[in-house]
This record gives structure tokens, sequence and C-alpha cells, in this order.
């Protein structure tokens, strides 16, 4: 059990959960921009998602949402304003815990009221807009950290939060890796040719990888093995960084080329609660770096200290 | 006394906490056993609690490829008296689809995914409350009709650079009330 504790209420760094809280924020808010246009069609009493349905299909679940009430376009609107209020102040660091629990009611509201257009990067949104919630705030650097200064805002917190959101994203590639490896064109690499010349495509004309199939298939082993390896690269220290620049070049790359950039910004801040003290020194003294001779002494630094942490 | 009497209990109480957050854990995982398996039965305990939670998910994006190059869907209207016309699917308004990734989702949706059944009937008769408000009655008949480009074969593509073979879908028939 004294394991089990430590795990949990070990300490962590205040800004690994300051990180995650913020770009968390920017990906939940992009969301909310995306499904502004066609707020009334999905929430509206008088859009494509009747609520008559929607409490046949769900009638007995535990689900709640804001939209069970405010049905009318003015009410809809507000809500999305109020959220994206609270997004704005959440990823600030004002009135923070109020801003996160308003940001869990919203995405909560939204996937309960709009189940038929939802995708998986609501589950992801919807996931850590609970762990945020539940999570210290990281005020170390906030609003509110600024506004009323407190000299324990730098000292370590409990880890619970970022432990809950490294298992979420272990979970995430783990079970997509699971459901993707049994399909025949992920075994064999024509994903990406096929995708390339989807309706998801931002070039669905462009037979580039059509053509050059090989290509393909080398993408989509790649693609595999990212998703497969992530969780426990960002896990040993040692490739944490490695592990980071897979899984963003993996979601640069679909957010580049298909018509999923919202998914990509929702997978970014999970990876954030894999740091630890020394990754953010070393994260900030790099973006203190002026000249290539400051950088590669940084980056030699970071390798042996690794090398000697490993050993 | 105060604080002696709360460190005596930080232990027991992080314990706890400790318990839900591997009960959270649980949750987070056992709702991926597939709904064959023979473990299923131990994702039921923790429904509840993700419903509430919202800590309900599914991570079956692009598991496998797309079909479709191209995909576009409309409504075909008949009157009463025979007459046809088309009307764009979007509500409120009867809008052209907007080609938006969740849109597409929620046609395919209710038109293929049989636990979608009640939220179609309820489009249904949106779409049939908004012909009624534009024409001043009732009583046509509506099919929702899904115009896409069905994706062929890398190697037929390959052959000849055509990358798709138009497909028609069309729902069954509604009437609307008079």
């Amino acid at each position: 059990m004294k394991k089990i504790i430590a795990f949990f209420w070990g300490p962590a760094d205040p800004r690994a959960y300051a990180l995650v809280r913020v770009l968390f924020a920017v990906a939940a808010l992009a969301n909310l921009i995306d499904l502004w246009p066609r707020r009334f069609s999905y929430m509206g009493a008088a859009g494509m998602v009747p609520l008559e349905g929607l409490r046949h299909a769900n009638a007995g679940k535990l689900y709640g949402s804001v939209f069970y009430l405010v049905t009318s376009d003015v009410g809809v609107t507000a809500v999305f304003a109020v959220a994206a209020l609270a997004l704005v102040a959440l990823g600030l660091g004002y009135k923070t815990r109020l801003a996160a629990a308003i940001a869990l009611a919203w995405h909560l509201s939204y996937s309960h009221r709009a189940f038929p257009v939802l995708h998986g990067w609501d589950a992801i949104l919807r996931s850590y807009a609970l762990l945020v919630f539940i999570s210290p705030s990281g005020r170390v650097w906030s609003v509110d950290g600024l506004l009323r200064p407190d000299p324990e805002d730098a000292a370590d917190v409990p880890a619970y939060g970022l432990r809950l959101m490294q298992w979420q994203l272990f979970v995430l590639y783990f079970l997509t890796v699971w459901l993707k490896v049994p399909d025949a064109f992920w075994r064999s690499g024509q994903v990406l040719a096929y995708f390339s010349v989807s309706q998801y495509s931002r070039s669905p004309n462009d037979l580039f990888l059509v053509r050059h199939e090989w290509l393909s298939a080398i993408g989509t082993y790649l693609s595999l093995a990212a998703e497969a390896s992530i969780p426990w690269l960002l896990w040993a220290r040692r490739t944490r960084f490695l592990g980071m620049a897979v899984g963003f070049g993996l979601h640069l790359m679909i957010g580049v080329t298909a018509r999923l950039g919202v998914f990509s910004m929702c997978m970014i801040p999970p990876y954030m609660a894999y740091l630890e003290r020394g990754d953010i020194d070393w994260l900030i003294a790099l973006g203190r770096v002026r000249t290539v001779r400051d950088l590669r002494a940084r980056l030699t630094k970071a390798f042996s200290e690794t090398r000697r942490a490993s050993d | 006394m105060t604080g002696s009497l709360s460190a005596a209990w930080s232990t027991p109480l992080k314990g706890a906490a400790s318990l839900l957050f591997l009960g959270h854990m649980a949750a987070t995982c056992v709702q991926g056993i597939p709904e064959q398996s023979s473990l299923r039965p131990l994702s039921v305990p923790f429904r509840r609690y993700e419903e509430l939670t919202g800590l309900w998910q599914t991570w079956d994006m692009f598991t496998t490829i797309p079909y479709f190059h191209d995909y576009r869907v409309d409504l075909d209207v008949t009157d009463a008296d025979g007459k046809t016309s088309h009307e764009g699917v979007l509500l409120p308004g009867l809008r052209d689809f907007d080609q938006v990734v969740r849109t597409e989702t929620l046609f395919v949706r209710y038109l293929y995914d049989a636990e979608f059944a009640p939220y179609l009937k309820g489009y249904v008769e949106r779409a049939c409350g908004e012909l009624r408000a534009k024409t001043g009655h009732g009583g046509q008949q509506i099919v929702i009709r899904e115009s896409a480009q069905r994706m062929r074969w890398l190697n037929q593509i390959r052959e000849d650079g055509k990358i798709s073979i138009p497909e028609e879908h069309s729902s069954q028939p509604f009437r609307c009330a008079e």
C-alpha cells in the first residue's frame, strides 16, 4: 500500500500541471471555435439532433447536460460564450478551479447533447477536463499566482493527477493499436495511400502515395510503431523527448495532411503530464538559447545527464 | 494537537483516495475489452461512474481505411401531387450539406447504425416541420439521398488515374404528416 500511496502522492512539479492546463485550454477553445458555426444545428431545439431521440436512446443513463435545459438559440449561444470565457480563464489561470469546473461542465454538456457528431478527440477533451478539474491547478504559472503570490506555489505537489493523465494516454494508444493491428489495410501498409485520396484528406486528388505505395507502407508501419511505442518512450526519462518528438511528428503530419486539425491539437496536452522538474528546467533553458554554441552546450549537457541518470 | 490529528489521518485518507484513483484507472481501461470477450462483464460495475464523469470512450478512429473520396447528402422531396424537388439536409433552414466531418458522421450514424434510429425519426419530423413551414402544407415524402464517390482499389487507381466511382444510396421513404 505504501508503494501505491507513493505512486499517487509522490512529489510532482506544479509546472507540469500548468502546462497541461494551458495546452488543454487552447485545444478545447479550438474545438469550441470549430463547433461555433454549427451550434444551432448540433445543440439547438430546431437542429439535427432531436432531444426526444436523445432521451429515448439514453434512457436510464446518468448523462447530464446544460443543453437539456437550454435549447433556445440565444441560450445555446450564451452557453458557448460562457464556456469560451471559462476556457480562456483556465488557460490564463484566473479563478482556475471555477474555470476548470465550467470547462468540465461544458465538455459533459455538449458531449451528452450531440452524441451523433462526436469523435475521438471529444473523448480526449472530456476525460482530460475531468482530470484537470481534480488535479492541482499549476498555480505557479497563472494569473491567480501573479495576483496573490504564494511562496508555496513553486513547491512540489502530489503526482496523482499526472499519473491518471499518463494512464489515460497509455490506454488511448494501447487500444488504438489493439484495434488497428488486425485490420488488413494496416497490415498491408496501404492505409496512408487510401487515406490520402479519401474525403478526410486535405488534397484528395493527389495520387502521390497511390503511385508510390512503398512510401505509404513505410508511413503506415511507422504510424503504428509510433502509436505502440509513444507511452513507453514518454515514461522513461532517457527517451522522453524522443517520445515527444515522435508523437508531435505523428500528430503534426495528421494535422497537415488531414481535415482533422482539432484532433491533432487535442493530442498534445496529455504529453505534458510526463514532464518532470528536470525536463521543464531543460525546456526553459532551451527557450533562452540564443546561439548555436549555446544550443550545442545545452544538448551535450542534457545528454550526459540523461546517460548518468539512466546508468 | 490538530496538526498531529490531521497527520494521523493523512495516510488513511491518501490510501482511500489512492484506491479511488485505481478504480478510475480500471474504469478507463475496462471499456476497451471487446464485447465478445468473456472478461467484458468486468466493465459493468464502472458504467455509472463513466456516465457520470464523462469518462466513457472508444478509440476506434480510423481502425480501417475510409471508403469514400467524396461524400454528399441531400433530401429528395416528393409532394402529394408528384412534384419532386431537392432540399438541403442541414437544420435549421434545410441548408446544403456543409462537408464537415462531424455532420457527415451524423448522417452515416443516422442511416446505418440502429442505435441512432430514435434520432433519425426525430430528424425526419423536424425536416418535415421545416417543409411544412416553407410550403404551407405537409404530406410530402422525403428520402435522404447520399451521393458518394467510392474509392477504387489502389491498383485500379494506378491503372487509369480514376480515384473513385459514383455511388448513390437512398434511405427508406418517410411520409410527412399532413
